[in-house]
């Protein structure tokens, strides 16, 4: 059994690549998650992002490299698994559950956390105690999870008559209902105007404040050198740059990445 | 707050009229002659069809055009065991049961429920992953693979007794009631007919009842999930191919039971009630009420089944008194009926009779 | 081997009837992501059509030669399905483009319902019998007995086959339809009108649909208002068999299909020791397509799928 030894590190990949038919999307990407920490994955479109994401996740399946989750190798080949494991997703184009209201969707979220016996066919067909004492615990979860990113008075709504901020805020509650070790946020600033992405700020913030640890994607950059503790630049599939964001800021290959030569 | 309270009597009040309409409807309907009474108990049937395809296509999205499979499964699975077909043809039988077979009626409709759901099972496992119109014809296929063989098992061993069917289906024998009589109760004779129909309205409750527990359930939501957006499910931690094997497995044993019961019911069974057109009927029901929707699911069943049923009985004579002949036969208009039906809906009201609006 | 010889035949007559169906499916699939369900009634009608202009004209003018007859009957088809089709997309397809998936399948199947329904009425609910309007003499080709009927089927769906490969690689419409079934939206972008092209689709597939219909009543001297729906069933397995969205692909499984269809049935009573006789033969083409969903779902040649923007 392949073990790492650092403690602090949640996740790291190794030599991770995806080959899309010729494309190089993600070229030998390792990258490392520490514990209760924000890190960041920036970097001109198409640099890969996502698709490293989605090798992480599950979404995509890797053409080669190694997956380490608390120390332990893993294969991200089924996406429910990934969650299982402890590492919950937002998506950039958003996808809630548009024909449910906004409680239900975190509720969904708590299915990974529920088991078959106690919620399962048979007790949910008789409504054994057990059941609705699981069920209305499962809603107060809920409830307090919709408290903390500021939709609870919004829990009865459909999830489609949400403003897009409220709706990015809901899909980070329905992965926390999942109770990942990590939080991966993909892209969860865009299209947001700057008051929503101070409140998005201070909400990360809180979660960090309670032991949850992130990875995210984004573009704007002042919003990350103020979250982020370490933050990764990919530019063709590559990581061109590594480390804490004042130093980024200062690496040229990472300013000629974002103004000179675009990438793909 | 206030208003709370007065829809919830509303409510309960609606259900108990209904419920008093339900139980004297036969003893009404019967004036009128017994096809009749016969129109209600199949109607109750094929509530109890559409509720089961309901869970597959309703909750879990999933369109599967072979559910009729499921429904001969169960039905030739009690005919099988209840008839004299099996022992007159193979000599071993006849040894081991020299007195016929007689099993018990619950037995034998809770093995329809479970020998159905395990083909549901089967069917489920490799077709699932199959994006929806695959799926669709697949399970369209499936449907048709069991007819067929249905009507050709009679050689070289008869299993199926082909399309000749099997008959002589023993009647079923509940809370000790043998509902192929009729039955004295304070006074007022219930006859065999009413009997199924009383027996049919209290498994359609349950159904209903199961439906609406399902709906709401831990499974229920993951249904939803998955049809909502099985990406986003999956990423919710949801084991999607599971949930929806779940699904397919309660689906199916719900038509496997009504099966059981048809087959009790009419006595006699034969491939040519198990046709592609029966799963296109149910899928209309099930479209009509409001994919999802139990409540319209019911009402979708029966408006789709009693209309044609009523054209049928009246068709011919009122074509015959406008038009001097029959110039439609009442089975063109029923299934032209139904491919109306589907096509209006699916332009005008997609979401059905009842949209699920909250 | 003089069996297997004329399984073989039979099998490649049978095959061509199904490329020229399931060339219709491939080519509506490929765009709109649609299985039409009625393309097997389009099939029906063209041969129902076909057989009532042969007995209105070999009424009014019973001294004209069969083989003009039958010329008239294909081009009534020819002429008559591709409106139906292009009606039926225009009515119960376009309204629901961008509704989710189950709807236009849905609808499909209830325009295929109604098809049936109006033939059963217009044309009677028990099968009629079509014509030889061919000689009746027979060939032998390598051991295997053929009709000029069947070498008539052979003859048109080659041709066809040649013609629509040359307007779809070498004609601008062709041009148009591969941008189209490549990305309408990309297309619309470039000017191509989606809706024209989208039509168009529809109309050559049911061309090719009608005029198989009219051979098919002719080879087996009978149509009944169900006789497209099996056959309709069978051509989709064997697009999806050859790679849906691919025109070669329908053409390679159809031909296939037919050899399958044909050999199986041939054999089936050896293969199984007479447990199971030759009216299985049409599961053939259903286990065929399980199979090739679960483990090759992208058929032989590859699919060619729009993106659905």
């Amino acid at each position: 059994m392949i073990v790492d030894k650092c403690k602090s590190k949640l996740l790291s990949t190794k030599n991770v690549s995806k080959n899309f038919g010729g494309v190089l999307a993600v070229d030998n990407v390792s990258i490392e998650v520490h514990e209760n920490k924000i890190t960041g994955l920036i970097g001109p479109n198409g640099a890969g992002k996502t698709t490293l994401f989605n090798l992480i996740t599950g979404l995509t399946k890797p053409s080669s490299g190694e997956f380490f989750l608390l120390g332990k190798k893993y294969s991200p080949f089924k996406i429910h698994k990934v969650v299982e494991k402890g590492i919950a997703r937002t998506f950039q184009n958003i996808r809630l559950f548009n024909n449910m209201s906004v409680l239900e969707n975190v509720m969904v979220g708590r299915h990974v956390k529920t088991n078959f016996f106690s919620m399962g066919i048979f007790s949910s067909l008789f409504r054994i105690t057990t059941y609705n004492n699981c069920e209305n615990k499962q809603k107060e979860i809920c409830i307090r999870i919709l408290e903390k990113v500021g939709l609870l008075e919004k829990k009865d709504l459909m999830s489609s008559n949400l403003s897009y901020g409220d709706q990015r805020r809901l899909e980070i509650a329905r992965a926390l209902a999942c109770e990942p070790k990590i939080l991966a946020l993909d892209e969860p600033a865009a299209g947001m105007n700057p008051t929503e992405k101070i409140k998005l700020k201070k909400l990360i913030k809180e979660l960090l404040f309670e032991k949850v640890t992130i990875l995210i994607i984004e573009h704007d950059v002042k919003l990350m050198s103020d979250l982020c503790d370490h933050i990764y630049v990919m530019d063709r599939g590559k990581i061109i740059s590594s480390g804490k964001p004042t130093d980024i800021k200062n690496d040229k290959k990472v300013i000629k990445a974002y103004l000179g030569g675009t990438s793909k | 707050m206030l208003i709370e309270p007065k829809l919830f009597k509303n409510r309960k009040f609606l259900i108990k009229s209904l419920l008093v309409v339900l139980v004297f409807l036969p003893f009404i309907v019967e004036l009128f002659g017994n096809a009749w009474v016969r129109i209600l108990a199949f109607s109750l049937l094929y509530i109890m069809l559409a509720l089961g395809l309901n869970i597959v296509i309703g909750f879990a999205g999933l369109l599967d055009l072979g559910y009729v499979a499921f429904y001969a499964v169960g039905a030739y699975l009690f005919a099988l065991l209840s008839s004299p077909h099996l022992i007159e043809n193979f000599t071993h039988l006849q040894l081991l049961f020299p007195a016929g077979f007689d099993f018990p009626s619950w037995t034998l409709l809770f093995l329809g429920a479970i020998v159905a759901g395990f083909f549901g099972l089967l069917l489920g496992f490799p077709v699932l992953r199959l994006r929806g119109d695959y799926l669709a014809i697949v399970t369209l296929g499936f449907g048709e693979i069991i007819r067929i063989f249905l009507n050709n098992l009679n050689t070289p061993i008869n299993l199926t007794n082909g399309p000749q069917g099997i008959g002589s289906i023993q009647p079923l024998l509940l809370f000790s009631i043998d509902f192929s009589k009729s039955l004295e109760l304070f006074n007022i004779s219930i006859s065999s007919l009413q009997l199924h129909y009383y027996l049919f309205l209290v498994l359609t409750c349950f159904i209903v009842l199961v439906s609406n527990r399902l709906e709401k359930s831990r499974l229920g939501r993951a249904w939803i999930a998955v049809r909502e957006d099985e990406t986003a499910a999956k990423a919710s931690g949801i084991d999607t191919t599971r949930v929806k094997l779940w699904a397919f497995v309660l689906g199916a044993s719900f038509g496997g039971v009504s099966g059981s019961l048809f087959a009790s019911f009419q006595g006699f069974i034969s491939p040519e009630s198990f046709i592609l057109m029966e799963s296109i009927v149910i899928v209309s029901m099930v479209v009509l009420g409001g994919m999802g929707n139990v409540y319209g699911v019911v009402l979708g069943a029966v408006l789709l089944y009693a209309i044609p049923e009523i054209l049928r009985l009246v068709a011919k004579p009122s074509q015959e008194f406008i038009l001097g002949y029959e110039l439609i036969p009442a089975e063109a208009l029923r299934m032209l009926v139904f491919g109306v039906a589907l096509v209006t809906i699916m332009l005008f009201r997609p979401e059905g009779l009842f949209p699920k609006n909250k | 081997m003089e069996i297997f010889t004329q399984q073989l035949l039979n099998g490649i007559v049978l095959g061509s009837v199904y490329a020229m169906v399931a060339v219709g499916y491939t080519m509506v699939y490929g765009i709109l992501q649609l299985i039409n369900f009625a393309h097997g009634e389009v099939l029906m009608v063209g041969a129902m059509l076909g057989l009532s202009f042969v007995t209105f004209v070999s009424v009014l003018y019973p001294s004209l030669p069969a083989a003009f007859i039958l010329v008239g009957a294909i081009s009534v088809a020819a002429v008559a399905c591709p409106i139906l089709s292009a009606t039926i997309e225009r009515i119960a397809y376009k309204p629901l483009r961008k509704a989710p998936r189950l709807a236009p399948l849905i609808t499909a199947i209830g325009v295929s319902i109604i098809l049936q329904t109006l033939a059963m009425i217009i044309w009677g609910a028990n099968p009629k019998v079509f014509p030889d309007l061919l000689p009746t003499n027979t060939f032998l080709i390598g051991g295997a007995i053929i009709a000029p009927k069947q070498l008539l089927i052979l003859f048109v769906a080659f041709f066809s086959m040649v013609l629509l490969i040359f307007l779809v690689n070498k004609t601008t419409l062709g041009r148009a339809m591969r941008a189209v079934s490549e990305s309408p939206s990309n297309a619309s972008l470039l000017g191509i009108s989606v809706d024209s092209v989208i039509r168009i689709t529809f109309m050559l597939g049911a061309i090719l649909a009608g005029v198989a219909g009219v051979l098919v009543a002719l080879n087996y001297n009978f149509v009944h208002f169900t006789m497209g729906f099996l056959l309709g069933l069978k051509a989709f397995t064997a697009a999806v068999l050859g790679g849906i969205g691919n025109i070669a692909g329908a053409v390679l499984g159809g031909l296939l299909l037919g050899v399958i269809e044909s050999l199986g049935a041939g054999y089936i009573g050896d293969f199984t020791n007479g447990f199971l006789g030759s009216h299985y033969q049409d599961i053939f083409s259903f286990v065929i397509l399980i199979i090739v969903l679960l483990f090759k779902p992208t058929g032989i040649l590859g699919e060619k799928i729009a993106d659905r923007a």
